[in-house]
């Protein structure tokens, strides 16, 4: 596993320019394929870029979203932004700490969770939030706090199936004069509109 | 379809989009945005679909999912154009059914589902027209045009509602003029420290250097409590192109050439997508990458994730990571118009500074100075949250009272509590009390009152909110997110948090509200970059005008907004209390005690103040005293 993540790596470092510029996007699809950092993809990543090790740990440890250890199989995130914190994002963040048993930045013993402390995701709206991998839960409270690990089960059911939905949807106005002044349900079968075409598709 | 060639190509291209494009076509829009996605907006959006595909409406109906309209507080929300019909917290309840129903009753009927309509909490009148609705009456949108309106992944549809045109009449024009009419329409940053914007063209433009030029998109919005710049990007994209482009001619035409950058925080994916997916549709239609609409005009443009660092968002620092280094601020000078990317001119714009330029191009800048105050122009898009009942994303013109954006658009303070403070500019910003609703909001105003313009970030606290905590909470923001690199913010802000968080539990000494005074100054002075410059405001504007605060906290170890554990106490209400005994069990400390289907009380002397009976009462019959 580990020696394939290797091999891909290879692969992520001919697609960035080889320079100092590379060195955040290149750890940030390493980190996508290893789930975190190991200490092996660093060396090469600085090995590859000509850039000393030093610096390369110098950034992967500046930035909040890099891990140098291995990260659970669910990422849950709760939100300490501004809003969210006047409407009790930090007892939902003790709640969190309680049910899953481990502090911000740790992953619980089995590798399924991993709690992380954010400052806004940008739903503001339905604060407290909490992040469940990219589910966002709203108005949370120290309550509800179980749903958390029902919202992963959902998302590992979800895994691999990746919505695609189509954002224009329009009937052919050639069709719309059948309609005139008849029931809706009474006209001819209406042709199948194409439902899942490219345009502006979004993974969903 | 081809890259366009001129100007003229763009123009019928537009046409063609308009009339095929019925405008008394109906059309049903879904917001897609992430806070209506949370509430399931895109099955929604789905389920109306599939009951157009069942019930053929009798004319062409388009079904699209756009950007925020802005009433996020009440998504998912669906807008049925003509007539602007606004349905709020559709398929909350029942997906099947409301979509059903607007599909039956609004496409088919040509009425409205009364069910789904939004209610004036006043008036208790339901109102169907969106443009009715206090929250949206009361705004006017320039930066927001078209959100809500244009679906964010079809470059068609932004071409359709007018977009770049701008770009087509700046390509013909001399770009010190398109800097003149920036410079003239009074626009100021938007990212927080308001400098002109054509001013800082001018600047970079006439840097020595004259090998290459940058400009940037800003969109790393680290001020937790903000989604402003979130929504412009994930709603309308191909303003910011637009800006970006506008602003690189203006400012490397007849130079050198230019290039671009979106940097864009990590936090937010969707918006990396839909920038991507923009810069892709410009690119391929030729408003974008090399000749652009057929002139010799070539600019390209490129997205960089930002890896979750607040202090990137200053200038700086956010070069520095594009770079690959760590994001750490330097000195200035030299400012970044003589010496930024690779140590090229460089010109950093707010996301929404970008999104106002097409605007200003198309109207004039006549028009645009027409609006706002005297010293500051135009309008300011806020995203409105905390303890107020309509949260959401707002513009207003400059000049707009805060009374009006917490009452007339946010609908006031839910559960009947009062506002206590409005929090503006997030870290760097700071706390104003309820006295000074009246205040018009704009920089110099904000700025006088202690506090900044900010990027946008509008969080109204209550009663409830203690004003201690809130200090306590922004420094402990500062601390966290500190660089590192000066010694007065990465010590001193430290300092202030220990201080400000033995204030809170109960430990605090006579005279550490002077103390904290005399740090904040020391720190606001002596940091290097904007980060430590203001972090010391939330605590400054929270003694100002809440001092009493304080000093009850420090004195008599007692939160009046019964916030901070350990420094108020818990009672049981003997009339609602129906003796079931849960605060007994769950008391850690074993203060409460009382006969079963008996009044319980609480013994003051052992409580610990955990308030673990307080969220256990399923009665609420324990009160905070
Ligand atoms: C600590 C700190 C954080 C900042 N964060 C942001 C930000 O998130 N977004 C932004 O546009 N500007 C931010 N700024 C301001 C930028 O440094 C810069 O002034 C701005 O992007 C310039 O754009 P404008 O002239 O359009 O406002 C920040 C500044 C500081 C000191
Ligand atoms: S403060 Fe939590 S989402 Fe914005």
């Amino acid at each position: 596993m580990h020696r394939e993540c290797l091999r891909q790596l290879d692969d992520i470092l001919s697609r960035h320019d080889k320079n100092r510029s590379a060195l955040i996007p290149v750890i940030q699809e390493a980190q996508e394929l290893f789930g975190y950092l190991p200490r092996e993809a660093l060396l090469k990543v600085a090995a590859h870029l000509g850039v000393p090790a030093s610096a390369v740990y110098g950034v992967a440890t500046f930035y909040a979203q890099f891990y140098l250890t291995p990260r659970g199989r669910h990422r849950v995130k709760v939100c300490q932004g501004t809003a969210c914190h006047v409407r009790g994002g930090r007892s939902v963040l003790e709640a969190v700490k309680k049910q899953l048993g481990v502090g911000p930045g740790e992953t619980t013993p089995d590798q399924k969770f991993t709690l992380e402390r954010v400052a806004c995701v940008g739903s503001c709206s339905l604060a407290p939030v909490v992040l469940v991998d990219e589910k966002i839960l709203g108005g949370m409270t120290p309550d509800k706090v179980s749903r958390l690990t029902k919202a992963s089960t959902v998302k590992e059911r979800m895994r691999g199936r990746a919505f695609k939905i189509k954002m224009v949807f329009k009937i052919p106005a050639a069709h719309t004069a059948l309609f005139k002044e008849t029931p809706a349900h009474a006209g001819k079968p209406m042709p199948q509109p194409a439902f899942y075409s490219a345009i502006g598709q979004k993974q969903l | 379809m081809g890259k366009l060639t001129s100007v003229e190509e763009l123009a019928s291209l537009r046409a063609k989009i308009q009339s095929s494009q019925d405008s008394n076509r109906m059309r049903i829009t879904v917001c897609g945005d992430t806070g209506c996605r949370a509430n399931g907006s895109i099955e929604v959006a789905r389920e109306l679909a599939r009951e157009l595909a069942k019930c053929r409406p009798q004319t062409a109906v388009e079904l699209k999912i756009s950007g925020c309209p802005g009433f996020c507080q009440k998504g998912p929300v669906v807008l049925v154009h003509p007539p602007g019909i606004f349905y709020r917290e559709v398929g909350r309840e029942n997906r099947r059914r409301d979509a059903y129903d607007i599909i039956d009753k609004t496409v088919i009927g040509g009425g409205v589902v009364e069910r789904l309509l939004y209610t004036d909490p006043h008036t208790k009148k339901t109102i169907a027209n969106y443009d009715d609705v206090p929250f949206r009456a009361r705004q006017m949108r320039i930066a927001l045009q078209n959100n809500g309106r244009v679906n964010p992944d079809s470059i068609e549809d932004y071409i359709a509602v007018g977009g770049y045109a701008a770009l087509a009449r700046v390509l013909t024009m001399d770009p010190e003029e398109v800097i003149d009419q920036v410079k003239r329409s009074g626009l100021r940053g938007r990212g927080g420290a308001g400098f002109p914007t054509g001013v800082k063209w001018a600047l970079c433009r006439k840097a020595e250097d004259r090998s290459m030029r940058y400009v940037i998109c800003n969109g790393d919005e680290g001020d937790p409590g903000a989604f402003m710049d979130r929504s412009l990007m994930e709603g309308d994209p191909h303003s910011l192109v637009e800006g970006l482009t506008i602003g690189a001619y203006a400012i490397a035409r007849g130079i050198c050439p230019a290039e671009g950058h979106f940097y864009i925080r990590a936090e937010y994916p969707f918006a990396v997508q839909t920038i991507r997916c923009a810069l892709k549709q410009a690119e391929n239609m030729g408003l974008l990458g090399d000749n652009i609409i057929g002139t010799d005009f070539s600019f390209h443009v490129r997205v960089k994730e930002g890896a979750g660092a607040f202090v990137c968002g200053e200038e700086t620092a956010l070069i520095a990571s594009i770079e690959g280094r760590r994001g750490m601020p330097r000195t200035r000078p030299p400012f970044p118009a003589q010496s930024g990317l690779w140590g090229k001119p460089t010109n950093i714009n707010n996301v929404e500074t970008w999104a106002n330029i097409p605007r200003i191009i198309n109207n004039g800048p006549e028009w645009y100075a027409g609006i706002g105050t005297e010293k500051s122009k135009g309008t300011k898009v806020f995203s409105l949250a905390g303890k107020v009942r309509n949260c959401g994303l707002i513009e207003v013109p400059m000049g707009t009272t805060l009374r009006e954006i917490v009452f007339d658009i946010g609908g006031g303070i839910p559960d009947g509590k009062e506002v206590k403070a409005v929090q503006t500019g997030g870290p760097s910003g700071g706390c104003i009390p309820a006295e000074l609703l009246d205040l018009p909001v704009d920089y110099e105003k904000l700025a006088e009152a202690g506090s900044i313009m900010g990027s946008g970030g509008l969080v109204v606290l209550d009663e409830e909110t203690c004003m201690v905590d809130i200090a306590r909470y922004f420094l402990e923001f500062t601390r966290s997110e500190s660089c590192g690199k000066c010694n007065p913010c990465r010590l001193g802000i430290r300092q202030m948090h220990r201080i400000v968080e033995d204030i809170c539990a109960g430990k605090g000494r006579p005279g550490d509200i002077e103390l904290l005074e005399e740090l904040a100054v020391a720190v606001k002075k002596g940091s290097l970059c904007g980060l430590g410059q203001t972090a010391p405001n939330p605590v400054l504007t929270t003694i100002k005008y809440f001092r009493d605060e304080y000093e009850e906290h420090v004195l008599r170890r007692r939160c009046p907004a019964k916030k901070c554990p350990g420094l108020f106490g818990y009672e049981i209400n003997e009339e609602t209390c129906k003796g079931c005994g849960l605060c007994l069990k769950h008391c850690p400390a074993g203060a409460v005690t009382g006969e079963l289907k008996q009044p319980h009380v609480i013994d003051t002397e052992k409580c610990t103040g955990c308030g673990a009976c307080f969220e256990k009462c399923a009665f609420k019959a324990i009160r905070k005293v």
